[in-house]
């Protein structure tokens, strides 16, 4: 004679799998979430970033004028984003100052992160390297390209902005990437 | 009257937008999607459809009713954090799962667990009076899962109850294959014995 309807894996099977709690937990949960927000991929929000401000560039671009002002100084930068000089005229100290003390604090705020969140957060900051070494070469090739002159620049207000980002967000997990 | 001129003197107007209301699985995919844009009605729509399923496992994990209702929480607190990392390579559930497994064992493992061990409310081995008094065949058997030890009772819900395989539960827990099935081995036997059924392999 068989036993197996009524064999132990049987009856364990035939458990149920959902049990709702006696409570609800959600207030518990929805307090906590206050002023976090989901974890931002910023490869995808720097990439997406560089695309647009690309397009934007493609679509207001207008001919140098006679006398040969700057092309992409005139746009305004990102609200609260530290001033950014345009590599074509130099970077002065006072933008160096900022970045390196933006940059020491963003190392400092990375090594108290996740290691997984660290390892996202120095991925995204190498896309924006990748972008400004691929720039580079462009302009190597065609060094009067204001629209490349441009690009060169913006990849600097990205770094910037990353590193503000971090530094001022009390949880990376928060950040997002302004768009 | 010319039904083609009567077409034409009709003014040209848009036509009224049409509301897709997504069903099934769609809208759940539409609802997590939200929640990964940041929309925390979404999430806690989620939170409604999915919270059963991580308490029910976190109850038969910790065996105590706060401690499933703490790590319930955390699981959906770490899955709102990192809800962009989750990439639809295991059904949403599933992730839930993996997480709510990560945040009993971290639990169980920290002092909390050890001081409530030494309380004395968690049973260990050996059914209590309840468990031989109950004459419910599903309470008995709840209740001497109950009572396992922690290692055994982890590999048998996952595996019994929950169905996964035996490489999943070792990965699941952070076990080799061979201490699992050990840990099941052992916990069917001591099940067998609380129930008076004959041990039970497979």
């Amino acid at each position: 004679m068989s036993h197996e309807p009524d064999s132990l894996p049987v009856r364990l099977a035939r458990l149920p799998r959902e049990i709702p709690p006696e409570r609800d937990l959600w207030s518990g949960i929805d307090a906590r979430l206050a002023g976090r927000r989901p974890a931002w991929h910023f490869g995808l929000g720097i990439a997406a970033g560089l695309a647009i401000i690309a397009l934007s560039l493609l679509v207001s671009v207008e001919p140098r004028r006679p006398g040969g002002t700057e092309l992409a100084g005139a746009r305004s930068a990102a609200p609260g984003a530290p001033p950014v000089a345009r590599e074509s005229g130099g970077r002065d100290a006072n933008y160096e100052h900022t970045q390196e003390t933006l940059e020491r604090a963003f190392r400092s705020e990375l090594r108290q992160l996740p290691k997984a969140t660290q390892a996202r957060l120095i991925q995204d900051l190498d896309v924006i390297h990748k972008a400004r070494s691929d720039i580079r070469a462009a302009l190597a090739a065609n060094p009067d390209s204001p629209l490349l002159q441009a690009l060169l620049a913006d990849t600097w207000q990205q770094e910037m902005e990353f590193y503000a980002n971090v530094s001022s967000t009390p949880d990376a997990a928060g950040m997002r990437w302004p768009m | 009257m010319n039904a083609n001129l009567s077409a034409v003197a009709q003014p040209v107007s848009r036509p009224e937008p049409v509301a897709v209301v997504l069903k099934g699985p769609w809208q759940a995919l539409g609802t997590l999607q939200e929640a990964m844009r940041g929309n925390r009605r979404a999430f806690e729509q989620l939170y409604r459809e999915h919270v059963a399923g991580v308490y029910g496992l976190c109850l038969r994990l910790t065996g105590q009713r706060e401690a499933a209702e703490d790590c319930t929480q955390e699981t959906f607190v770490a899955a709102w954090k990192s809800l962009r990392e989750f990439e639809a390579r295991s059904s949403f559930a599933t992730w839930l799962h993996r997480i709510a497994v990560n945040k009993v064992l971290t639990r169980q493992s920290g002092l909390a667990a050890r001081l409530e061990r030494l309380a004395g409310d968690l049973p260990q081995d050996g059914p209590t009076d309840a468990v031989v008094a109950d004459a419910t065949p599903a309470l008995d058997l709840e209740r001497a899962i109950e009572g396992l030890p922690d290692g055994a009772r982890h590999v048998l819900v996952l595996v019994g109850i929950y169905g996964h395989s035996h490489d999943e539960a070792a990965e699941l827990l952070g076990l080799a294959a061979g201490t699992c099935r050990a840990h099941l081995h052992r916990a069917r036997r001591l099940l067998g014995e609380r129930m008076g059924l004959e041990e039970q392999t497979r």
